[in-house]
């Protein structure tokens, strides 16, 4: 099959996916550019301000700060990235299977997902990584313990509401087995909705996994995390606060880069309805 | 004797509120010919239309594709023979995935079966876009469209897609339910033109439901008249003003003469 012509829109529908896709990129590759080990120790050169040697200073243990930054930001978001795609691998074909199947089946297992739904997430992140230990691996397997009832939901939904149009008994009286009118029929709405909500949360993953790194229970020291960072930092904010507020910078910028990406593709799918 | 293309007998249909639908109707259909069945709301007439094209589990009854028992066979064998029965449903933007382009949702019957060739696209079965091309020419629509989203299309050519799709892998018998319902007075008689068309044309054999009993008057040849699931009344279409017609059947003329 060919196609008549290039079709722009998509790409202008999809923008905010691309540049929030670019800034992770940028993410994942910017630690090779750091100017230091972001683990090299220096006591002799501690705690300085920001000059021509060290771009934004150096922290307690004479270690790199930028370098510290581009190599934690590697750690951060891509650990935020990791669990929103392990989130999304689970989540979307067992909501799909459940609104699909229907019965039994999604009646109990809807019953499940409320009971992980009855709490905060962030509550439930913090009890199982402190039930686990802490540790990465910990952290990514609590944060989408406590996040992939929401999204098994809204796919379950989305499908629901979709089963039930003619386009889908056509589909079915046209032969078709059922996982193809799954894949043809149903992914093409669920995925739209799908994909704003994983940007909108992209964010709040990051800041959970920041804000469990600072309480001690994900990233541990050396490894460079941003929340790990401002942890370690905590007992020098009087005399360097550079050493804390920059971290906090950049955790910043990335939660508002995504939101203000998911709300962007937010608006624009909404759109075209 | 020729074989009815679809036998139905003693269908029953209830639902799970316990409301029947459909409470012991027979049907057969012959091929060529255009049935029409009309009935008001709530008679059971889009019950029954589901439950002949196997899309609700039968509660009691029989029904026979050619000779096949239908209501013997299990789900995947249902699936390899139900493109012999196509449907048209009431409302074409319900019925055509406004995420696919035109073609794909034309091209989705012949797609999931390419062992088979109905006859007027023979020659270019191979080409997936002449043979989209090809029907859309059948059903009056310009090949332009094939590339567009369902948005893009009026209702009437939305109605059109669905008969292409429909009529586009030879059915022995295409269910129309309420297929101008939706559409205004103009339009409804042009697709009701191009049905007829089509059946003499392709020889095809219609269940045609509707509450309209000057449109069921037109295309059918022999017409049903449903009510409360069950079948009243039944004739030919040159008997519609006979004096045994049921009492109902004369209301409904008296309502559609005033």
């Amino acid at each position: 099959m060919k196609i008549a012509k290039y079709d722009y829109s998509m790409i202008r529908k999809w923008l905010p996916v691309l540049f929030l896709f670019a800034y992770v990129i940028t993410v994942a590759i910017a630690p090779a550019f750091a100017p230091y080990d972001p683990l090299e120790i220096n006591m002799s050169d501690r705690l300085s301000e920001p000059s021509e040697k060290h771009l934004l200073g150096t922290d307690h243990l004479g270690r790199d700060l930028f370098s510290r930054i581009l190599a934690g930001g590697r750690v951060t978001v891509g650990t935020g990235f990791l669990v929103l795609t392990i989130i999304l691998i689970v989540g979307v074909p067992l909501g799909m299977l459940s609104g699909f199947i229907g019965g039994r089946f999604d009646r109990y297992f809807m019953r499940i997902i409320d009971a992980f739904l009855a709490f905060p997430d962030f509550i439930i992140a913090i009890v199982l990584s402190g039930i686990l230990g802490p540790g990465m691996v910990n952290l990514v397997l609590a944060i989408v313990v406590a996040k992939w009832g929401s999204y098994v939901r809204l796919v379950r939904s989305t499908v629901l509401a979709e089963k039930e149009k003619d386009y889908v008994l056509m589909a079915v009286i046209s032969g078709l087995p059922a996982y193809k009118i799954i894949r043809k029929h149903l992914l093409p709405h669920v995925m739209g909705n799908v994909l704003v909500l994983a940007t909108l949360d992209l964010g709040k993953i990051i800041l959970m996994i920041a804000s469990l790194s600072y309480i001690g229970l994900g990233a541990q020291p050396p490894t460079p995390e941003w929340g790990a960072m401002l942890n370690e930092c905590k007992p020098y904010f009087y005399s360097s606060p550079h050493l804390m507020v920059i971290p906090g910078i950049f955790i910043m910028c990335t939660v508002l880069i995504s939101n203000l990406a998911g709300d962007m593709l937010r608006d624009r799918l909404d759109i075209e309805k | 004797m020729m074989l009815d293309v679809l036998t139905a007998r003693n269908i029953k249909k209830t639902y799970s509120s316990g409301y029947r639908a459909v409470n012991g109707v027979s049907i057969s259909i012959k091929k060529g010919e255009c049935v029409g069945l009309i009935g008001e709301s709530g008679s059971g007439k889009s019950t029954l239309a589901r439950c002949l094209l196997m899309l609700e589990k039968l509660e009691e009854g029989e029904i026979f594709l050619y000779d096949k028992p239908l209501h013997l066979m299990k789900k995947r064998e249902i699936r390899k023979v139900r493109h012999h029965m196509q449907a048209v449903f009431q409302n074409p933007s319900a019925a055509i995935n406004p995420k696919l382009k035109i073609m794909d949702s034309l091209m989705e019957v012949l797609d999931t079966h390419p062992e088979i060739t109905p006859v007027y696209i023979q020659d270019v079965r191979e080409d997936r876009e002449r043979c989209a091309a090809r029907l859309m020419e059948m059903v009056g629509l310009p090949k332009r469209y094939l590339y567009c989203y369902p948005h893009e299309l009026s209702g009437g050519q939305k109605q059109r897609v669905s008969i292409a799709r429909a009529i586009s892998i030879e059915p022995s018998i295409i269910i129309l339910d309420e297929p101008t319902a939706s559409l205004d007075v103009c339009t409804q008689q042009q697709i009701l033109n191009l049905l007829k068309e089509l059946q003499k044309q392709l020889n095809l054999s219609y269940l045609f439901i509707s509450h309209d009993l000057s449109t069921v008057y037109f295309l059918s040849e022999r017409i049903f008249v449903m009510k409360e699931g069950v079948f009243l009344d039944s004739f030919y279409k040159d008997e519609l003003f006979s004096l045994q017609r049921h009492p109902y059947t004369k209301k409904l003329i008296s309502l559609f003469e005033s």
